[in-house]
């Protein structure tokens, strides 16, 4: 369906994206996750034609839209785009607004789409309204029906969410998401906020420095992610150092650990466990013990901040009845069905 | 980054189509200022052994007395509006700027009318005290004196507009801070208030002393030998085309220091004061005394610049009854106003080209000639004038003869003897203030709306016209309507272009007062001066919604 194939972009002499690729199937949801600056934003702006490419092709259906130095109108791409700012027309109602991409369809044809949309975002009764007497979130479903109005080969969101309220953010995110699917539109979404990504998304791309980290389903990113970084900005962790004692053995200072698959790596090899706060649990009976140097409260847990006798540091998430004081020595265990190992000093995965 | 390769297409026939204006409109100032490459020598000496000192001394003594005149009536208004509570101050916030719809040739008639030895004022001493003609002293109006009162009078609201606002973006708290360090009110507006406002006073004095470069009509009444008249005299008194050239080069120099001056104090006037929100200053409650002395201030401006000289007109015009209300006048109106409006949107074309292509794709090949173009409102129309004729007439001579060579027909002067070149120099003096406005209107369109309706489906050419022309109807309303005024308003270009037997509203108020027939020219010049007032309107308005 949408297919991105080594695309390079760049500013003058600045390449914002490098050798990126993406193939996304028809009806499915994807999302780019990365912090402000990496590039995202510029693949989105590429494959809805208002950013040329200096190398590689994006293809949609099979077609090539652009490549170096040719590129399709955006006018002519049929991909829908909903605007971090939704960008209504404030001078049209939000029929018009969203009536807009119909110009050539027949009217009565017309008039029925505007109000299935309309219906399906729950703005029927805000037909003939102007976008500035909207709130923040009806904008943002105007946005998203006229983009969809013209039934677009496939709908890019440029970070539908950043600015409404945070409240707000979650519920629309998974409105936005049975609507896309009740339709089975084909969506690419940029944002830098993993919460957002995770409530929207079938399959995510971690970016970083204008290239694709990692491409996967969110679970797969979150359980077994493919560097640190993408260990890093897609939930909280820790790294505590371990070393290889056997072929799927190492050992840490939370003592040794089966893998539960061969590491094809020789003993003594220095490497580094990714930890994640809900991995980690009090037991008294344990022989490891940490220190809680400081703890916050969550709402539904607290998220422990540990010290080990040998000065690393971990955190741990714990249900709010196991309330311990700061200073505090506990035993600790981890509880984990795999690990997750990266060599030591670098940010490639191991095995 | 704009997508520069992705709108190529239509990138690329804007460029062309807007090359060939921009070009053409960039012209007459070059060719102005290339006229010094062939210096004509025996008309420099002459010049130099008779009128040119005069022309630069008189023209920097205008400039520079408007200049200080503006300054200090703009900004002391300003101040007295900012700072005191007094009755009718919010009235006269917009009625202080009325004056600027009188344009200086028409002010300088009135008074000469009101305070010529034959006037009513000198009439009236004489009638009083029994003097004769020669007993006793009378300032006279038509002096260099008197053309920089006239022209202050009427230029002063560029300063009081700007300091008002600059003013008006001074916080509170600015204020109090200045007061808790010790400081009176007046220590606080010489010490803080004018030095943080310097940019804006500076911009307003620069404007008015263009205009001054500028003025034709009332120097040439007053019999002020300046540049304008100069230039003039010399294309048609000595017949030397190529020596007026050069003295509007000279002048053209003069105004262009001016208008570096403007443009750099313009682009501080952002740097000092970056918009963060504040309370403005609450104004003071002075004495019943002050109060009234404040009121009478602003009345006596008020009166002097706008009032008077309207009454003057009215009074004309009554005393000639209505006989001058005839086919001849309807023909001169319908002249001014189509054609006023004619110009008015080919500007507005020329500046919608302009400032869309540039939102499509910012192009240096475009950009240079227009923004070449786009200093012409600080040349002076007989400035504008001459680098119009010169081409024109070159290019309308061989046109002829090559036709005449070739297929035995005459063209004659189809360019340069036509309104052509009457709106080729309107297009190159306004199009900055058709410009202006069209680009404020399309920054406030945000290039998401641009980009959503690409990809609705939406070519630029139709986003055109379905996003932005409707979305930014106000602003391409002031447009015409400024121009429309200006072009109304104008006088040294249309006199020395306008086809023959072409009359307008403007150059028949100055035939006929040129005539000393001032009460027959009172009808045109209070038609002119009542259309005037529309911008004026608009200009109050968009001050009162800045403030808000």
């Amino acid at each position: 369906m949408l297919k991105l194939q080594k695309i390079v972009i760049a500013y003058q002499q600045q390449q914002v994206v490098n050798a990126f690729d993406l193939e996304l199937d028809s009806g499915e949801i994807g999302c780019l996750l990365g912090a402000s600056g990496c590039g995202k934003t510029s693949v989105l702006r590429a494959i809805a034609g208002f950013e040329p490419v200096r190398a590689g092709e994006i293809l949609l259906h099979q077609r090539i839209v652009s490549k170096v130095n040719q590129s399709l109108a955006p006018e002519k791409r049929k991909v829908g785009m909903v605007f971090q700012d939704f960008a209504l027309f404030p001078h049209l109602t939000v029929e018009q607004n969203v009536a807009f991409g119909l110009g050539t369809w027949p009217s009565a044809q017309r008039k029925q789409r505007v109000a299935e949309l309309l219906g399906l975002v729950e703005l029927s009764d805000y037909a003939h309204r102007y976008s500035h007497a909207l709130s923040g979130g009806q904008q943002q479903r105007v946005a998203l029906a006229r983009a969809m109005a013209p039934k677009p080969d496939v709908l890019l969101l440029d970070e539908p969410f950043s600015s409404l309220d945070s409240e707000l953010r979650e519920s629309l995110a998974s409105q936005v998401r049975n609507i896309l699917k009740h339709e089975n539109i084909t969506a690419l979404m940029v944002t830098h906020d993993r919460t957002e990504a995770f409530a929207m998304a079938d399959k995510i791309g971690v970016m970083s420095d204008g290239r694709m980290l990692q491409w996967g389903t969110p679970a797969q990113l979150y359980h077994l992610p493919d560097n640190k970084l993408v260990a890093d900005f897609i939930g909280k962790c820790t790294f505590l150092s371990a070393t290889v004692t056997g072929d799927r053995t190492v050992e840490s200072a939370l003592g040794v650990l089966d893998c539960g698959y061969s590491l094809q790596a020789p003993c003594n090899t220095s490497v580094e466990l990714m930890i994640r706060p809900h991995q980690l649990c009090f037991t008294e009976q344990s022989d490891v013990k940490a220190k809680i140097c400081d703890k916050v409260f969550r709402g539904a847990d607290f998220l422990y901040q540990l010290e080990l006798e040998n000065g690393e540091q971990l955190f741990c998430a714990a249900a709010i009845e196991e309330d311990f004081p700061q200073g505090q020595w506990v035993g600790i265990e981890l509880n984990l069905n795999q690990a997750v190992l990266f060599p030591a000093e670098s940010e490639g995965m191991l095995a | 980054m704009s997508a520069s390769h992705v709108t190529a297409g239509p990138a690329r026939i804007w460029r062309l189509a807007s090359l060939g204006p921009a070009l053409m409109l960039a012209l007459p100032v070059v060719v102005v200022m290339l006229s010094v490459l062939q210096p004509q020598w025996q008309v420099w000496q002459h010049l130099a052994q008779t009128v040119l000192w005069d022309y630069i001394s008189n023209s920097l003594l205008l400039a520079f007395g408007v200049g200080l005149g503006t300054l200090i009536l703009g900004t002391s208004l300003a101040w007295i509006c900012h700072h005191y509570e007094f009755p009718g101050r919010s009235a006269f916030e917009w009625l202080l700027l009325l004056p600027m719809a009188m344009p200086a040739y028409i002010i300088a008639y009135c008074y000469t009318g009101l305070l010529d030895f034959a006037g009513p004022v000198q009439t009236a001493v004489r009638e009083q005290t029994g003097w004769a003609y020669g007993d006793y002293y009378f300032p006279e109006v038509r002096s260099l004196g008197g053309a920089i009162l006239m022209l202050t009078l009427v230029l002063y609201p560029y300063v009081f507009m700007l300091a008002r606002n600059a003013f008006r973006d001074q916080a509170q708290s600015l204020l109090e801070v200045s007061r808790a360090a010790g400081l009176s009110p007046t220590g606080y507006f010489i010490k803080v208030a004018v030095p943080m406002a310097r940019p804006a006073i500076l911009t307003g004095v620069a404007l008015a002393m263009m205009e001054a470069f500028a003025d034709f009509g009332t120097v040439e009444y007053f019999g002020v030998n300046t540049f304008t008249t100069g230039i003039f005299r010399t294309w048609f008194g000595l017949g030397n085309a190529q020596a007026a050239a050069q003295l509007s080069a000279l002048l053209t120099t003069f105004v262009l220091l001016l208008l570096l001056l403007e443009r750099g104090s313009r682009s501080k006037i952002k740097y000092y004061y970056q918009g963060h929100k504040h309370h403005s200053q609450n104004p003071q409650r002075p004495s019943a005394l002050v109060s009234v002395v404040l009121l009478c201030c602003c009345l006596l401006v008020l009166a002097a610049g706008f009032l008077i000289p309207l009454l003057m007109l009215i009074n004309w015009v009554w005393g000639t009854g209505l006989a001058q209300f005839n086919g001849q006048f309807l023909s001169l109106m319908w002249n001014s106003f189509s054609l006023a409006l004619v110009a008015a949107f080919l500007v507005l074309v020329l500046a919608l080209l302009f400032a869309y292509g540039r939102r499509l794709r910012d192009d240096p090949l475009i950009r240079m000639p227009v923004t070449l173009a786009s200093m012409g409102y600080a040349v002076p129309g007989t400035v504008i004038a001459v680098g119009v004729m010169l081409p024109l007439a070159w290019f309308d001579k061989s046109l002829d003869a090559l036709m005449q060579a070739w297929f035995g027909i005459s063209t004659g002067l189809m360019f340069s003897g036509t309104l052509f070149a009457l709106l080729l120099a309107y297009a190159v003096r306004f199009l900055a203030v058709s410009l202006n406005q069209v680009e404020a209107g399309l920054e406030r369109i945000k290039p998401s709306m641009d980009q959503a309706a690409q990809s609705l489906g939406f070519g630029p050419l139709k986003s055109l016209q379905r996003i932005h022309l409707p979305i930014m109807k106000a602003s391409l309303l002031s447009a015409v309507l400024l121009v429309f005024v200006d072009v109304l308003k104008e006088l040294p270009a249309t006199l020395i272009l306008r086809p023959f037997n072409f009359n307008t509203l403007a150059v028949r108020t100055y035939e006929l007062a040129s005539d000393e027939r001032l009460s027959d020219a009172a009808l045109p010049a209070l038609s002119i001066l009542v259309v005037g007032i529309l911008p004026v309107i608009i200009l109050a308005r968009a001050m009162n919604r800045e403030s808000r």
